[in-house]
């Protein structure tokens, strides 16, 4: 059975797996799309698709998630100003590059590599926080957005970036000066991988405005989303240009994606973060494994393993939006028996 | 899809993105429609304190102390 001419099971199978990261998005505050584009390579889809698509799904989920904390004040438009201007340039660097190596037949086996590269990367990285036990993940939810931050609260990185005082010094929300420069160049960096890898940033900027620049939390978070909506639709646009944007695969897994960051959101008010975290870390490198298995697949030439792939981003997902759901829902019920004795007390 | 591919280059691209665009405010405005109208017995179904079926047939109270939400 078909709907505009695209199967309703594929469909249904976009719409599940947008629901899925949507949840994750919610939770987090990342765009997800660092499983869309290595999902549908897997599913078979030519490169430049699966980018453009990821990029035009994560533009979507973007509008949504900025609409929400626009109320919340959590937003520094200078800043999302000067990211949008370097991550534009980043974008189209990355754009180019990416055409060229499919010109030369490497452009899967490149971004596989490097998603491997990044995900496994960023997967150990808050993996190792959460086993740690502290505080230093950059994925908090509830920090106080107006207070002025901390000396000891931004990351010795940041403070030696912020350290490099070359004019002009911009002055952002959290009452501290970085060099535009620096800015510029974070911001360059976070979008050639946003156009080389078809992703919107998030899970790559909002940890490079908390590390790298030293922004609040919440700040970053805002401020990388109402960017994300620039760099998200320019990079469509540019994909779509060459007609690499497939709107079977966007509007399902927008339609879902919607919903679960609304669950997504609400679980935030429930569930102990730390509790969850280490599970994000393992769902980031079991995507790195589930590249690296259908590169070896490739390779080797046994398609088997494209399956095996699959499966393991599927599951990870699943793994991650399950536990987050468990969770929510065992507090929620905490509570309501906590008020039924309070109530009867 | 939706017969946007006899349009060529830019002006398929800017209707792809706008068609993005469209769905996801239009999913912002839905979605938190439903939340709004089903969210408090949806929440109650999940607490454990009402069935899935009386939630369906509007025979759960939204909240213990009789419809005031915490």
């Amino acid at each position: 059975m078909d709907l505009f001419g695209v199967s309703v099971t594929l469909l249904a199978t976009f719409t599940g797996f947008g629901l899925l990261i949507g949840i994750l998005f919610g939770f987090f505050g990342m765009g997800g799309s660092f499983l869309v584009t290595p999902a549908l390579l897997v599913m078979g889809y030519e490169p430049n698709v699966a980018v453009g698509s990821g990029l035009a799904f994560v533009f979507g989920t973007s509008v949504i998630a900025t609409l929400k904390h626009r109320d919340l004040g959590q937003v520094d438009y200078k800043l999302g100003v000067l990211m949008i201007a370097g991550t534009t340039a980043g974008i189209e660097v990355g754009k180019v590059g990416l055409e060229y190596l499919q010109h030369i037949g490497l452009a899967g086996s490149v971004v596989s590599v490097a998603y491997v590269l990044l995900l496994g990367g960023i997967g150990a990285f808050v993996t190792r926080e959460s086993l740690k036990g502290g505080d230093g993940g950059g994925l908090e939810h509830d920090v106080d957005e107006d207070t002025d931050v901390d000396e000891d609260d931004i990351p010795e990185i940041a403070q030696k970036i912020q350290s490099y005082r070359i004019p002009p010094m911009m002055s952002l929300r959290g009452g501290f000066q970085v060099s535009l420069w620096m800015i510029l160049a974070v911001a360059f960096a976070t979008g050639l991988l946003s156009g080389f890898l078809g992703v919107g940033g998030g899970f790559i900027r909002m940890p490079a405005l908390f590390y790298l620049i030293g922004v609040p939390v919440p700040v970053a978070v805002g401020t990388d989303l109402f960017e994300i909506v620039f760099s998200g639709g320019i990079g469509s646009f540019l994909y779509a240009q060459s007609g690499a944007v497939d709107l079977s695969i966007v509007v399902p897994l927008l339609a879902g994606s919607a919903l679960g960051a609304r669950l997504g959101a609400a679980a935030t008010s429930l569930v102990e973060e730390e509790d969850i975290k280490i599970y994000f870390g393992i769902m980031l490198l079991l995507g790195a494994v589930a590249v690296a298995v259908r590169q070896v697949g490739g390779v080797l030439e046994m398609p088997v393993l494209d399956s095996v792939s699959l499966a393991i981003i599927l599951g990870a997902a699943l793994l991650v939006s399950g536990a987050v759901s468990y969770s929510a829902v065992r507090e929620l019920r905490r509570d309501a028996a906590e008020r039924s004795v309070t109530a009867e007390a | 899809m939706f017969g946007i591919e006899t349009l060529g280059g830019n002006a398929q691209a800017a209707v792809l993105v706008g068609i993005v665009l469209v769905e996801a405010l239009l999913l912002y405005v839905g979605y938190g429609g439903l939340e709004t109208l089903l969210g408090p017995r949806f929440r109650r179904v999940l607490e454990g304190q009402c069935a899935v079926l009386d939630a369906l047939l509007m025979r759960c109270k939204t909240a213990e102390n009789g419809g005031v939400e915490r």
